[in-house]
């Protein structure tokens, strides 16, 4: 259930803009060609400000990172979630010194208060931030575990929802593209 | 609308406001993961009273909901306090085992139709009242086979006839 959201980058105008007549075929053919070529601006996350699990507000420009940033909307009880999160951890421990920053966004106030030993029960140490009764509706978070992998301008890559086995595969190809130089 | 048709809505308006007896299902909704209906039998209550809530839910095709008795979130019925209601615990039926793929792991939960029923004793309802609410919320949350969604709350609603 993966979408790229990266924007189409075509290369030049030049050529099309040549061979543009007043024929109505063609006239569509040149809007269509100039469509093409302007850059979708690729669409950037919203900001927040929440809190971490020590009480210190964090916002998004915050937690990026200094190539690409992991942002998983989650909440402790979510199977899904505790299926996904030992490889996601992974993920983080390996491309963490090259630039990769990670996120976790609980969605669920009111189980605010099992993530702490929650956390130390899987030994995770991926930073996570309390998200408010607000936080799914301003994400688009309808299920869980929801993923957005962001550049290092906060704009989105790519989001995936939910986890089954194999999918930590695709997750590391598009962290991996993001990191590539 | 006929003449013929306008009399009978008003007759059936009329019956239904003045009788006792009162329809069977009070909430009926339908949500992204479920359908519920929400009855309680008998229709009418005396003081000292027994009664039951009865929430009955369909879980949309590949949708489970969780048991009691899991680690994860149960599907719950949440009475809001009140002085003339004493209600027991909500009885559950029996769940079915779901082997949650991922973590190679069996679960309790609902996937196929089923009732959630609680069982009460009415007290002392304050004199010259012909009608009570209870309110209360149905809490979920439901998984299909690839993502769980987040947990939802639905609030509940009976009204209940007093007979003296």
């Amino acid at each position: 259930m993966a979408t790229v959201l990266r924007g189409t980058r075509p290369t030049t105008l030049v050529g099309r803009l040549a061979d543009v007549t007043t024929s109505a075929p063609r006239f569509v053919c040149f809007l269509l060609a100039l469509a093409l070529a302007v850059p979708a601006s690729a669409e950037k996350l919203k900001s927040f400000k929440l809190k971490t699990l020590d009480g210190v507000e964090k916002t998004l420009p915050d937690v990026l990172g200094s190539k690409a940033t992991l942002i998983v909307f989650f909440f402790p009880t979510c199977p899904y979630c505790n299926a996904a999160f030992p490889k996601v951890q992974k993920l983080y421990d390996t491309y963490r010194a090259q630039g990769l920053s990670m996120v976790w966004i609980n969605v669920v106030p009111d189980e605010q208060k099992l993530i702490g030993d929650w956390r130390a029960q899987h030994s995770y140490t991926v930073p996570v931030l309390l998200g408010t009764r607000s936080t799914p509706n301003d994400y688009r978070v309808r299920m869980t575990p929801t993923h957005y992998l962001l550049d290092a301008r906060g704009e989105i890559l790519s989001k995936q929802d939910g986890f089954n086995p194999g999918d930590e595969t695709k997750l590391e190809q598009q962290i991996q593209q993001a990191l590539a130089p | 609308m006929s003449l013929t048709f306008s009399v009978a809505l008003a007759l059936a308006l009329l019956l239904v406001s003045v009788s006792p007896v009162i329809a069977d299902v009070i909430v009926a909704r339908n949500t992204r993961h479920l359908s519920f209906t929400a009855s309680l039998t008998p229709d009418v209550v005396k003081p000292g009273g027994r009664l039951s809530l009865i929430v009955k839910i369909v879980p949309k095709r590949r949708m489970h909901v969780y048991a009691p008795g899991t680690k994860y979130r149960a599907v719950t019925v949440t009475l809001k306090r009140s002085a003339w209601l004493k209600p027991a615990k909500t009885v559950y039926p029996k769940p079915s085992i779901y082997v949650f793929k991922p973590l190679q792991e069996q679960v309790f939960v609902y996937s196929d139709p089923f009732e959630l029923r609680i069982n009460a004793v009415v007290g002392a309802i304050p004199p010259r009242t012909a009608r009570v609410e209870v309110t209360g919320t149905l809490s979920y949350q439901a998984c299909d086979d690839r993502v769980c969604y987040l947990p939802e709350s639905e609030p509940l609603e009976w009204t209940l006839v007093v007979a003296r």
